[in-house]
């Protein structure tokens, strides 16, 4: 091989490592299935009730812009996660810590949702951590409170 | 209410012919039916506090009140009035006095204003009377924080028959003044995709043209229909120029600067509440020359930066708390105290908003324990939606039919969502001054301005009753920091007054968010105890100026 064709080859597998590198699968909003996901996010239902529910998860403090938001992915259907809720909630610098908290509305009673978790910082840029997929039930109409 | 006109980029037209419209008038809603407010049920008064018997006369069947009875015989009203009185003679005096160095003349000229009934369109109302000084600068009658979540009543009575409230009341708990001239002019930060500063729970006051963002406050409420109700801001100039400290005025501000051609109507334009409907929506009646009409905007700029000054002053914004000393290593905390300090840091997040100058570092670093600010101003100067219910006890709620002079305050009636930041970047006050904002609506509707916790734990008297947040919903700092610590843990889909039975309202309790939109999730479970709750409280208690070591 020529040193010219030596040097192409070697920038074409430059390029081409680059490449991947660069199309990875992790965005917000792509339809990964659970399968695939390495979950490092652990989210908990802190509460639920008929028509809303608290969700959170703790990170290390993720830093970036101190307003960020905690988001929720959910629907009925765990291969369509078509409705989304934010909370902003702010990062305190010296903590270790973040914890994230999504307050999830305009639920239906005694209906069950799957979601997956993540976050963002003000500017859009995400969080690292990826989410499987989790669910969880909202209570009856007229159900007392209970865990 | 689905105005939102700034929501996405806008034509150029469109924006002009917007801020046409919002210059005359403010935007109706297009749903413009007054809803009726409820009645209040399941109202308690505060534990420990009692009316005064001379406000009994005044309460009326549903838990309201007479407030024009209550204007003549609250005793806080009393209080606040002949204190003011006893500060404006002192001002003046001193004004009088030829002493003063030129930083004291301005002071003084602020502090002649704040403390001057006769600014207003009936001559009744200081702009201190709603922001008292014995209160931290704000509200200053316990009966108000009970009875209307801490809204005062504005200059002018309502004298319709049989009309409640029987005066005119703003819609809000009015916002201290203390360290208000440390908020800088309202920005956006693009690296953090956020807002920062400006005055008002809104943001509105943001200070653009002068920027001094408490000046620019210190010139809306003196032509707030609500308020001191000026039907033109040259009446405010007027008014100075009759009054007793002309001479001071022109001192700070130059001789002839109140010099002005005053037509020969001047008393009875400005004897005209602003929002009459013989006005026609004009917001300059008085017919000024163009010189004489930009001598005035000037005097009422600087009579605004007088203000600001007074606030900047050591009688508003001194930094003598007790924590303020503890920084400077004069004084230890209590061990409570301290176990407050800690929780505000720690597991109440308090400072990550509240900012209590404690070095830190981004993603995770080391807290050194040094003080990187010797004056935090236990704010950010961001603004939050706290996810605070509605209070159902404002009397704005009532103001939703014509008063004698033809002006309704609130159409809407019940129906009226207090937006926050909301209703200021959707111009429901007119345009806001950066046209760019309004693609912004979506993330801000609904977040208010992260006050300063400082002077927050000051009162008049002990048993004093202090409404907190901008509906005055709150009425204790232990209900504060219970509302931040619990508010997801007892979270019910009712109104206020509604909780359902073996619950109490504000104890395990919280009715839903008046204002769902970007609800803040940093608070609402931090898990604390009921004794660590008091432990906050006492850390809060040291913020209050005055303290002697």
């Amino acid at each position: 091989m020529t040193s010219i064709k030596k040097d192409q080859l070697k920038v074409s597998i430059i390029i081409v490592a680059v490449s991947v590198l660069l199309v990875s699968p992790r965005s917000v909003g792509a339809s990964e299935t659970s399968a695939s996901t390495q979950e490092d996010l652990s989210p908990i239902i802190e509460s639920v009730f008929d028509t809303f529910a608290f969700i959170g998860w703790v990170t290390s403090n993720p830093g970036g812009t101190l307003l960020h938001y905690a988001i929720v992915q959910y629907g009925t259907d765990p291969d369509h996660l078509d409705r989304t809720a934010k909370s902003p909630s702010r990062v305190n610098p010296a903590h270790g810590e973040m914890i994230f908290r999504v307050r999830v509305n305009d639920l239906q009673p005694g209906t069950t949702y799957y979601y997956r978790v993540s976050s963002q910082q003000a500017n859009g840029a995400a969080d690292p951590g990826t989410s499987a997929i989790h669910k969880f039930t909202t209570r009856a109409v007229n159900q007392t409170a209970s865990q | 209410m689905n105005r939102r006109i700034f929501q996405t980029a806008p034509s150029a037209l469109a924006i002009a012919g917007i801020a046409l419209l919002s210059g005359l008038f403010r935007i109706p809603s297009l749903s413009a039916q007054a809803t009726p407010p409820p009645p209040i049920v399941n109202f308690s008064l505060p534990a420990g506090f009692q009316i005064p018997p001379s406000d009994q006369q005044c309460i009326l069947s549903g838990n309201r009140l007479n407030v024009q009875c209550i204007i003549a015989n609250d005793p806080d009203f009393k209080r606040v009035r002949a204190e003011e009185a006893m500060l404006e003679a002192q001002a003046l005096a001193t004004a009088k006095s030829g002493t003063l160095d030129p930083y004291h003349q301005v002071e003084t000229l602020g502090k002649l204003e704040i403390f001057d009934p006769t600014l207003s369109v009936n001559k009744n109302l200081a702009c201190s009377y709603c922001h008292d000084p014995a209160s931290g600068y704000g509200n200053g009658a316990s009966i108000l924080s009970v009875f209307t979540g801490g809204a005062n009543p504005g200059s002018v009575p309502i004298t319709v028959h049989g009309a409640y409230p029987n005066n005119r009341m703003a819609k809000r708990n009015p916002q201290s003044y203390v360290y208000a001239s440390y908020f800088p002019p309202l920005h956006y930060n693009q690296s953090q995709a956020d807002f920062y500063g400006g005055n008002f729970w809104d943001a509105r006051a943001t200070g653009y043209k002068l920027q001094n963002s408490a000046a620019e406050q210190a010139q809306d409420p003196p032509l707030d229909p609500e308020e001191m109700a000026n039907s033109d801001p040259a009446c405010v100039v007027w008014k100075i120029s009759q009054g007793k400290y002309k001479f001071f005025f022109e001192q700070v501000f130059g001789a002839d600067s109140l010099n002005i051609s005053w037509p020969a109507d001047v008393a009875h334009i400005c004897s005209i509440p602003k929002g009459a409907a013989e006005l026609g929506g004009n917001p300059t009646p008085l017919a000024l020359s163009t010189a004489d009409r930009t001598l005035a905007s000037k005097d009422f700029d600087e009579f605004a930066q007088a203000i600001a000054a007074y606030e900047s002053s050591d009688s508003v914004s001194p930094f003598t708390s007790k924590f303020d000393h503890y920084l400077a290593g004069h004084v230890t905390l209590t061990a409570q105290e301290q176990r407050g300090y800690e929780l505000f840091r720690g597991k109440g997040s308090c400072n990550t908003c509240h900012l209590d100058g404690r070095s830190s570092t981004q993603k995770g670093g080391t807290d050194t324990g040094a003080a990187a600010s010797v004056q935090p101003l236990f704010t950010d100067t961001t603004y939050n939606n706290l996810g605070l219910p509605k209070n159902v006890m404002l009397p704005w709620y009532s103001e939703d039919t014509p008063d004698q002079w033809g002006f309704t305050g609130n159409p809407l009636g019940f129906g009226f969502t207090d937006e926050g930041m909301g209703l200021f970047l959707d111009g429901y006050y007119g345009a806001p001054p950066n046209l760019d904002w309004g693609v912004f609506l979506p993330q801000f509707e609904g977040k208010f301005q992260t006050s300063t916790v400082r002077d927050a734990a000051q009162v008049p008297y002990a048993g004093f009753v202090k409404a907190y947040m901008h509906n005055g919903y709150l009425t204790s700092l232990k209900e504060v920091v219970h509302f931040y610590n619990t508010r997801d843990v007892y979270p019910y889909n009712v109104l206020s007054g509604h909780c359902p039975a073996g619950t109490v309202e504000k104890v395990n309790c919280w009715p839903m968010p008046e204002d769902i939109n970007n609800e803040n999730t940093t608070i609402g479970h931090l898990g604390l105890t009921s004794a660590e709750e008091d432990d906050l409280v006492a850390f809060l208690q040291t913020l209050v100026d005055g303290y002697k070591p």
